[in-house]
C-alpha cells in the first residue's frame, strides 16, 4: 500500500507492533498445527515401524513358500533342502534360514503379542545389533526394548514363548510395531520348541548381483516365491495398512479437519480484531487489493512461524517419546511438513481475507466517529 | 460492593462472535478426542464379536492360550469326548479357527476362518440372509465383506484354492484387524488348513462355567477359559499393541485442545487487561481475580465440551453412514471421562491467564 511515498510493510509491522497479540495468533495456529503434524507423525511412524525388521536385514531377497509375500500373519514353510539349491545359484553369496511365528510372550508381569524369530547367530536374520547383553545362546531369548519394558523384564529374567521358558540374554533397539513386539531365539531352539526339524519359514538371500534377477532365478529353479527386500517390505506395509490403516487414517483425517478448522478460526479472529485499523486504512484510500495484501502478509507470517513452532514441538515430542519405553514412534516426513504448510497457507489466507467483506460494506468515515 | 458482579461471564459474552470462534475451536478438539476414543471403544467391542455371541460359556484350548484371535491353539481330537463326559456340560463341540489373509480385488485383509460341525456349536450366530452351512462345499461369509466385494447368495467364493458356494451372510462383524468371519464345515476348514483332524477349540455350553472349567482343566490338562476371560485376553492384546498408538494420539489431541482453551481465554484476558487492572485497583484480591478467570475458562471449556459432544455425534453418524465397518461407541463411562478431561483442560488452561493477572500492577491502568 502506498501511504506516504514509500511502500510500508503494514502486515508485518502490524504483527510485530503488538507482539503479544501476534504471538497469540502464532501460538493458536501452532497448537492447531501441532495436532495435525504430531498425529500425522504418529501414523507415519507406525507405518515405518511395521517393516523395521525387514528393512534392517542385509539380505536383499526374501524366499518363502509359494504365494507367500508377507511375514505378518503369514504361514510359510520351506524344506531346508532348498537352501543348498539356492546357494549354488550364480550371484548368491549367502543364505540364512529363519523360523518365524507370531506368539504371545508371557511373564508374571503380562503378555505381549510378538514376532518370534529363530535364526543362526552369525549367519543372518537376527537383530542388527544387540544393545544390552548378548545374542541368544541355547535356551535364551533376545527382546526388543519396548517389548521388554512392556513385559517388565530385563536380561537374566525368564520369559515364556513357543510353549517353553527362555532366559533373556539381551535387548535390541525398538523393533515393536502397532501389532507386535519382536523376539529372537536360536534356530535349533525354535525348531525343537515347535517340532519343526529341517524346515525354515523363510530364507534370506544375500547377493552381489541385481536382486531382482536373483529373485527371478530362484523362482525359476525352485517351487518357491522369491521377493526383493524392497518389494517384500512394500507388501508388508500394504497388508498392515489394509488391516489397521483405515482407523488411523480416520483419526488422522479428523485431526487434519480439526487442526485446519482451528487455523482458520484463529486467523479469522486475528483479522477481525484489527478491523478498525483496516477500516482506517480504507478511509485513507487503500483499495481492496491493498487491504487483502496486508492481511495476507500477516497470515503468511503467522502461518510460517506457526509451522516452524509446530514442527519443532512435534520433533521434541517424538524424541521425548523415543526416550520412554513406548512402542510408539513418531516420524515427521518432510513431504508431510510441506503439505501441511501449503494447506495452512491456503486455509489461513482464505480465513484472513473473509472478514474484509465486512470492511467493504462499512462507510469509511464511520471509523473516525468514535 | 453490595452485589457481586459476574465479571467473568460479562467479559466472555461481550464479544459473542469471538466466543463463538473459541467455542468452535474447543468443541472441535473435544470432538476429536471423543471420536478417537469412540472408534477405539467400538473396535474393542467388535473384536470379540465371536466370543460374545457364539453361545458358548467355555472355550477349551491348548494350555497357555489366552486369546481366541491371536493364539494358535491345537487340542487333541479326542478331547471333546472327555469334555462331554464331565458333569454339568450341556453341549461340547469342536471348532477349527485360524486367521488368514485373503486377497480380494487387490486388497489384502485378515479374516477369521471358523470350521464347525453343521448344526453344532460354533457356527454363525446372526444371519442377515440365507442359511448356515450344511455341506462341505458351502460357506457363510460376512455381509459387510460380501457387500464390499460384490458377493451374494449362490456365488462361488475362492478360499485357499477351493471354490465354495455362498449359502449365507452373517451380520457385519468386521473390526480393526479382522475383515470378518468366514464359516465353513469343520471338515472343509481342516482340509483347507492342511490339517484334516485339526481342532483348535472345544466350545462348551454349561450353566456352571467356573466349576466345569476347573473340572475340565484337571481331567484334560487343557486350558478352559470362560467366554469373558478369552474375550478379555483379546481386548488386552489389542489394547496393549494398537492401543498405545491411540493413547498417544489422544494425548496429543488433549494437549492441543488444552492449548486452544488456554489461548482463547488468555487472549480475552489480554484484550481486557486494563479492565482487570481497574478491578484490582478497586480492591479485588488475587483470589477474586483468579475466580473470574477460572469462571471464564470453565464456562468456555464446558460449553466447548457440549459443542464437542454435538460435533462428535455428527461425526459418529457420518462414520456410520460412510464407513459401516467402523463402529463408534460412546459408553457412559466415556462421557464421564470426557467431562473430567474437559474440566482438567479448563483448570490447566486457567493457569496461563491467571499468572498474567496475578502479576498485573494496579497502578499501570492509570498510566494511559
Amino acid at each position: 500500500m502506498r501511504v506516504v511515498g514509500a511502500r510500508v510493510a503494514v502486515g508485518r509491522r502490524n504483527l510485530f507492533s503488538e507482539r503479544r497479540r501476534g504471538l497469540l495468533g502464532v501460538a493458536g495456529t501452532a497448537a492447531a498445527l501441532l495436532l495435525v503434524l504430531a498425529v500425522g507423525a504418529v501414523f507415519d511412524g507406525a507405518m515405518r515401524q511395521i517393516t523395521r525388521y525387514i528393512d534392517m536385514q542385509p539380505a536383499q531377497v526374501f524366499v518363502s513358500q509359494l504365494g507367500v509375500r508377507n511375514l505378518h500373519m503369514a504361514s510359510s514353510s520351506i524344506p531346508l533342502d532348498a537352501l543348498e539349491a539356492i546357494e549354488t545359484l550364480p550371484g548368491v553369496t549367502s543364505v540364512a534360514p529363519i523360523l518365524f511365528a507370531q506368539d504371545g510372550l508371557e511373564t508374571g508381569g503380562g503378555r505381549r503379542l510378538s514376532y518370534v524369530i529363530g535364526y543362526e547367530p552369525g549367519l543372518g536374520g537376527g537383530p542388527a545389533e544387540v544393545e544390552t547383553g548378548d545374542e541368544p545362546g541355547p535356551g535364551e531369548i533376545v527382546l526388543d526394548t519396548a517389548t521388554a519394558a512392556s513385559l517388565g523384564v530385563d536380561t537374566g529374567d525368564p520369559v515364556g514363548a513357543l510353549g517353553t521358558s527362555w532366559s533373556v540374554s539381551g535387548l535390541v533397539g525398538n523393533l515393536s510395531n502397532v501389532a507386535n513386539g519382536a523376539a529372537f531365539v536360536q534356530l535349533d531352539d525354535f525348531a525343537a520348541a515347535r517340532g519343526l526339524p529341517d524346515t525354515a519359514s523363510y530364507l534370506l538371500v544375500a547377493t552381489d548381483r541385481d536382486p531382482t534377477s536373483v529373485a527371478a532365478a530362484i523362482e525359476r529353479e525352485t517351487d518357491l516365491s522369491a521377493t526383493t527386500r524392497e518389494a517384500f517390505s512394500r507388501s508388508e506395509r500394504a497388508l498392515v495398512s489394509d488391516m489397521i490403516g483405515d482407523v488411523l487414517r480416520i483419526v488422522t483425517g479428523a485431526a487434519w479437519l480439526v487442526g485446519f478448522a482451528v487455523v482458520a478460526l484463529t486467523l479469522y479472529a486475528a483479522t477481525r480484531s484489527r478491523l478498525r485499523e483496516i477500516g482506517v486504512m480504507k478511509a485513507l484510500g487503500a483499495d481492496r487489493g491493498a487491504l487483502s495484501r496486508v492481511v495476507l502478509t500477516q497470515a503468511a507470517w503467522t502461518v510460517g512461524a506457526a509451522v516452524g513452532v509446530a514442527a519443532a514441538l512435534t520433533i521434541g515430542v517424538g524424541s521425548l517419546l523415543a526416550r520412554t519405553s513406548s512402542p510408539v514412534t513418531m516420524a515427521l516426513e518432510p513431504g508431510a511438513l510441506v503439505r501441511v504448510a501449503a494447506i495452512s497457507m491456503v486455509v489461513g489466507a482464505a480465513a484472513s481475507v473473509a472478514p474484509l467483506v465486512k470492511v467493504s460494506r462499512v462507510d469509511p468515515a464511520s471509523v473516525f466517529r468514535r | 460492593m453490595g452485589r457481586e458482579v459476574p465479571v467473568g461471564r460479562r467479559n466472555l459474552l461481550s464479544d459473542r462472535r469471538r466466543v463463538a470462534v473459541s467455542l468452535l475451536g474447543v468443541g472441535l478438539a473435544v470432538a476429536l478426542m471423543l471420536l478417537i476414543q469412540g472408534l477405539w471403544s467400538g473396535t474393542l467391542e467388535r473384536i470379540t464379536a465371536y466370543e460374545d455371541n457364539v453361545g458358548a460359556q467355555l472355550f477349551v484350548a491348548e494350555s497357555g492360550t489366552r486369546s481366541f484371535q491371536s493364539d494358535v491353539s491345537a487340542v487333541p481330537p479326542q478331547a471333546v469326548v472327555q469334555v462331554r463326559e464331565i458333569p454339568g456340560v450341556e453341549t461340547a463341540d469342536t471348532i477349527a479357527a485360524r486367521q488368514l489373509i485373503l486377497e480380494l480385488h487387490g486388497t489384502k485383509m485378515p479374516v477369521m476362518l471358523i470350521g464347525s460341525l453343521p448344526g453344532g456349536l460354533g457356527g454363525p450366530w446372526a444371519l442377515e440372509a440365507g442359511r448356515a452351512v450344511a455341506a462341505d462345499s458351502e460357506v457363510v461369509i460376512d455381509a459387510g465383506l460380501a457387500d464390499s466385494h460384490g458377493y451374494g447368495l449362490g456365488d462361488r467364493f475362492e478360499l485357499l484354492g477351493a471354490a465354495l458356494e455362498v449359502v449365507g451372510l452373517t451380520e457385519d462383524s468386521r473390526a480393526l484387524g479382522n475383515g470378518g468371519y468366514i464359516f465353513a464345515s469343520l471338515a472343509t476348514a481342516g482340509r483347507l488348513l492342511g490339517a484334516p483332524d485339526a481342532t483348535s477349540f472345544v466350545l462348551v455350553r454349561t450353566s456352571s462355567p467356573v466349576a466345569v472349567a476347573r473340572e475340565i482343566e484337571s481331567r484334560t490338562g487343557l486350558e478352559a477359559l470362560t467366554a469373558e476371560e478369552i474375550a478379555r485376553g483379546d481386548r488386552d492384546l489389542y489394547d496393549d499393541t494398537m492401543g498405545s498408538v491411540i493413547r498417544v494420539m489422544l494425548a496429543i489431541a488433549f494437549a492441543a485442545g488444552t492449548l486452544i482453551v488456554a489461548l482463547s481465554v488468555y487472549s480475552s484476558v489480554v484484550d481486557r487487561i486494563r479492565e482487570y487492572g481497574i478491578v484490582k485497583a478497586l480492591g479485588a484480591n488475587r483470589r477474586r481475580l483468579f475466580g473470574i478467570v477460572l469462571a471464564q475458562t470453565v464456562a468456555l471449556a464446558l460449553a466447548g465440551g457440549v459443542a464437542g459432544l454435538g460435533l462428535f455425534l455428527a461425526a459418529k453418524a457420518a462414520v456410520g453412514a460412510w464407513l459401516p465397518e467402523f463402529h463408534v461407541e460412546l459408553p457412559g463411562s466415556l462421557l464421564l471421562a470426557a467431562f473430567v478431561v474437559v474440566a482438567t483442560m479448563a483448570l490447566v488452561a486457567a493457569v496461563l491467564p491467571a499468572r498474567r493477572i496475578g502479576r498485573l500492577d494496579p497502578a499501570s491502568v492509570y498510566r494511559g
